[in-house]
């Protein structure tokens, strides 16, 4: 018994762990990875993009 | 006479537009030139805005818009100087050709190096461009493989999409562009698509013209002749053209015009490989019909010539326009042209030549050039089609019938209300059978794993995690597609027009635009689209305000909360309660927009200048994509974010284990002390302790710490509270019984009940209004361009709905 109640909490930890590093991933990607393609049309003409242009500038 | 005065029923004739600037573009453009017949239709519920037809097609105006526009009974007064209209037949329409534009049946034009293949590699470029609602995505879906979404109104795709095809050895790359009436820098749409052209310089564009508005539709095809693009037409939509029984000789006009049409039936798949055999021999030169010019009549043209001359020596490629194009923007005003000009050595001599010309014509043709250009375009189509198109209007019929009882002034309205309660109501009865057997299998798994399994954590991960958190969100998956059923029928009918048809009204007295009333419907089913969708919005203001109220619309994720609760404590009235969520929520949009109006964004909303698309009948297919495409996306958010939210939540409820309570409650426990034992544990864990942190705020409304904590969670994700409910509220762990079953019976420790009727509705409107999720809060800061707004969303929703639920719960109280 306490040798599957072992394997079981050893099977949790490692999904834990799994779980953790990809909560921290997604965190990570969203606040710090840069979309390739922007949400809106990425063109440089309306003035939501003059906003980003001049935050990047 | 004002065409507000117009009367219901009659008809006139444009004499003028007046005002200035966007309004009065977008009104030209759309077709409100002087000789056009107009037809006041009917009236909103509220007596405003007003329905017109012109064109063949129909649009709204407010009535103080429409006292803008200067008409005429008569036809006579509305006569001008066009040399297509002196032209009777095809011949002499010919000679008006050649006598305005001698080089154009010459073939002396500048070649198009700008838009020529330099290699002969078999992938092409090709870019769809149209009028809002001509068909472009369903086009685009059609020859891609692709399911963007689509629907019976303007405006849908806001976004450009890629896709790819293969056809006959050749790789074609597709691009979807948003719709847009016509290429002036107004509108951002009109603005990007314009740019994409000459930036991207796609191989070929196909131009989608709708065949049931095909006079204004050829607009846009008058623009894009002028800036000198490799085009082919797709003449869309052409069975209901043919079921109308009007009679149209594409033939004729691609001869005259010198550009290949294709007719096509997008939703069918009808024409596409003719059109896609069509852009190859395009792009391959084959096609050896050189486009017209358009003929804008001597004034114009000598103005045009004039300004030609201004540019010699100037070195213009790096502007990607051809130059007679440029020249025609400049005379008309355009602002960015205006800037790129600026830029250019000889500038000021342009500029002056530019302002002599622009009041040559207004003295000559007693019109300004803006109106000048626009009319002249018009009057090019109309005497094209003069010679090629018999038009009867059979089509409308439908369309007029069921406008006449959707958008009746008195009865208009409870329709509209009747529609979203019967939304509601079939998605809580109708949902309820399904729902009953997902249950059943969620309970049989959970059984299952119980008696199977020894005891351990990995049992309670999955019998409490990942069975209790994920299979209390998975049962309301029905309801999800019928609801979605729902609003595929309203988009694809072109109901959704007549619903900011019959509200503009309202949402003008808020200081918002009967446009933004479309995303907010939208966000019943997700806030983040209907985000997106506000850039259909002209003015950044009225967008800003329109973004910022979204979230008040109850998203689909919120959905399952509320059937929840509703089938839990109001079983009888379930339908009725959420209902009344939804309509809170749009009055606490509606009361938010107006104090934001007041406060933040005091400009002046834009004119309702709206196209009402005719009634098309949802095909089964498109629906079925609709609802599949759903329930794949709230499949996957189970599989994904809300799975890990569960094992997260439980973890934190699970850890740390305290031996201590182990110890005291001894080996072998009676059934209550195993429940008392699990409660104590996950108070003394480290989500308890989370909960316990935040329950002083929380506790004036009467929640208490597991819903505090739900709450929390739910800021990831609405459905989140759902799961972390299942895995916080687990029930007396011998048998899975269902959440609502766990719900009842929770009681506080002096054994009276958490969940009060007031309790209750306080949750639900507090759930309804807080914290936007984060994908929408990432939406409106992506959209707004800076944090500022995302954060005030935050602020500003939790806020109030922590008041709103504050008096709910203190208001309930006295009274009950």
């Amino acid at each position: 018994m306490d040798i599957e109640m072992n394997i079981q909490l050893i099977i949790v930890i490692l999904i834990g762990i799994a779980v953790a590093v990809k909560l921290g991933y997604e965190i990570y990607r969203f606040f710090f990875v840069k979309k390739d393609v922007p949400r809106c049309n990425g063109c440089s003409i309306c003035k939501i993009n003059a906003i980003k242009k001049k935050k990047t500038a | 006479m004002r065409l507000s005065e117009l009367p219901t029923g009659e008809k006139a004739y444009i004499l003028k537009v007046h005002g200035s600037g966007a309004f009065r573009k977008r009104l030209l453009e759309m077709g409100f030139v002087r000789g056009e017949e107009v037809k006041a239709i009917l009236n909103a519920p509220l007596k405003d805005p007003i329905k017109y037809r012109i064109m063949g097609y129909e649009v709204s105006l407010r009535r103080s818009e429409a006292v803008m526009i200067e008409i005429s009974m008569l036809k006579e007064d509305t006569l001008a100087f066009r040399p297509w209209q002196t032209g009777k037949n095809k011949k002499e329409l010919d000679v008006a050709f050649e006598h305005v534009f001698p080089e154009c049946n010459k073939r002396q034009r500048r070649k198009r190096g700008r838009f020529r293949r330099e290699s002969s590699n078999h992938i092409i470029k090709v870019a769809l461009v149209g009028n809002p609602n001509s068909g472009k995505t369903s086009l685009f879906n059609l020859a891609s493989g692709a399911h963007e979404h689509v629907g019976n109104y303007g405006g849908v795709t806001v976004d450009s999409k890629i896709g790819k095809l293969y056809h006959k050895d050749y790789t074609i790359e597709l691009v979807d562009l948003p719709g847009t009436y016509s290429l002036s820098a107004y509108t951002p749409e009109e603005r990007y698509v314009r740019n994409y052209l000459m930036e991207e310089q796609p191989d070929v564009i196909i131009n989608v013209v709708a065949a049931s508005a095909l006079e204004r539709n050829l607009y846009l095809t008058t623009e894009l002749m002028d800036m000198e693009v490799p085009m082919v037409i797709a003449l869309n939509m052409y069975d209901e053209l043919e079921q109308s029984g009007s009679k149209f000789d594409y033939p004729a006009l691609s001869k005259m015009i010198g550009i290949p049409i294709v007719p096509t039936v997008a939703k069918k798949g009808e024409g596409i490989p003719e059109l896609l055999d069509e852009t190859i021999k395009k792009y391959e030169g084959e096609d050896k019909k050189e486009p017209a010019r358009i003929p804008y009549g001597r004034v114009l043209e000598r103005a045009i010539e004039l300004m030609e001359r201004e540019f010699a020596n100037v070195d213009i490629s790096h502007l990607h326009f051809p130059l007679r194009y440029l020249c025609i923007k400049l005379l008309e005003g355009d602002k960015e042209i205006e800037e790129m000009i600026d830029r250019l050595p000889k500038c000021d001599e342009i500029r002056a030549r530019r302002d002599k010309e622009r009041a040559y014509i207004e003295k000559l043709l007693r019109e300004d050039a803006e109106s000048a250009f626009t009319n002249a375009r018009y009057g090019f189509i109309e005497g094209a089609l003069k010679e090629t198109f018999t038009e009867k209007t059979n089509i409308h019929d439908t369309t007029r019938i069921l406008d006449a009882i959707v958008t009746n002034k008195y009865i208009g309205l409870p329709i509209f209300f009747l529609f979203m309660w019967l939304m509601f109501e079939a998605t809580f009865r109708l949902g309820e059978y399904p729902m009953q057997g997902i249950e059943w299998l969620v309970e049989t798994a959970g059984n299952f794993v119980r008696s199977h399994m020894g005891d351990g954590p990995l049992k309670d991960l999955l019998v409490d995690g990942i069975i209790g958190g994920v299979g209390g969100v998975i049962v309301f998956l029905p309801n999800i597609v019928i609801l979605y059923l729902f609003i595929a029928f309203m988009e694809d009918s072109g109901y959704m027009a007549r619903a900011a048809f019959i509200m503009d009204k309202v949402m003008h007295k808020m200081g918002l635009h009967g446009k933004s009333f479309i995303p907010l419907l939208m966000g019943f089913g997700c806030n983040v689209p209907a985000i997106l969708s506000t850039r259909t919005i002209e003015s950044r203001n009225s967008r800003m305000i329109t973004m910022l109220i979204v979230p008040f619309m109850s998203c689909s994720a919120r959905l399952p909360i509320y059937l929840l609760f509703a089938g839990t404590f109001f079983s009888r009235h379930a339908g009725l309660v959420l209902f009344g969520l939804y309509m809170a929520g749009i009055l606490l949009a509606i009361l938010s927009a107006r104090l934001f109006r007041k406060f933040f964004f005091k400009e002046e909303d834009t004119p309702f200048v709206m196209e009402l698309p005719p009634y098309r009948l949802p095909t089964f297919k498109s629906v079925m994509i609709h609802m599949w495409e759903r329930a794949y996306q709230y499949l996957k958010k189970i599989g994904g974010p809300i799975l890990i939210a569960s094992i997260i939540i439980w973890f934190l409820g699970y850890f740390p284990r305290n031996k201590a309570t182990d110890v005291s409650y001894g080996a072998s426990m009676t059934h209550i002390e195993t429940v008392n034992r699990a409660a104590e544990q996950q108070e003394h864990s480290y989500i308890g302790q989370i909960g316990k942190f935040i329950e002083p705020v929380m506790r004036p409304l009467g929640f208490d710490w597991k819903m505090s904590v739900s709450l929390l969670s739910g800021m990831a994700a609405k459905e989140i509270v759902i799961s972390t409910m299942g895995v916080l509220y687990a029930g007396d762990g011998e048998n899975q019984a269902s959440l609502q079953q766990r719900l009842l019976t929770e009681t506080h420790a002096d054994g009276t009940p958490v969940f009060t009727p007031l309790v209750v509705i306080g949750f639900l409107l507090f759930v309804l209004i807080y914290f936007p999720c984060i994908a929408t809060v990432a939406t409106i800061k992506e959209e707004s361009g800076s944090w500022k707004w995302a954060l005030f969303s935050i602020f500003y929703s939790t806020g109030l709905a922590w008041i709103v639920a504050f008096l709910v719960h203190w208001i309930g109280n006295l009274w009950i």
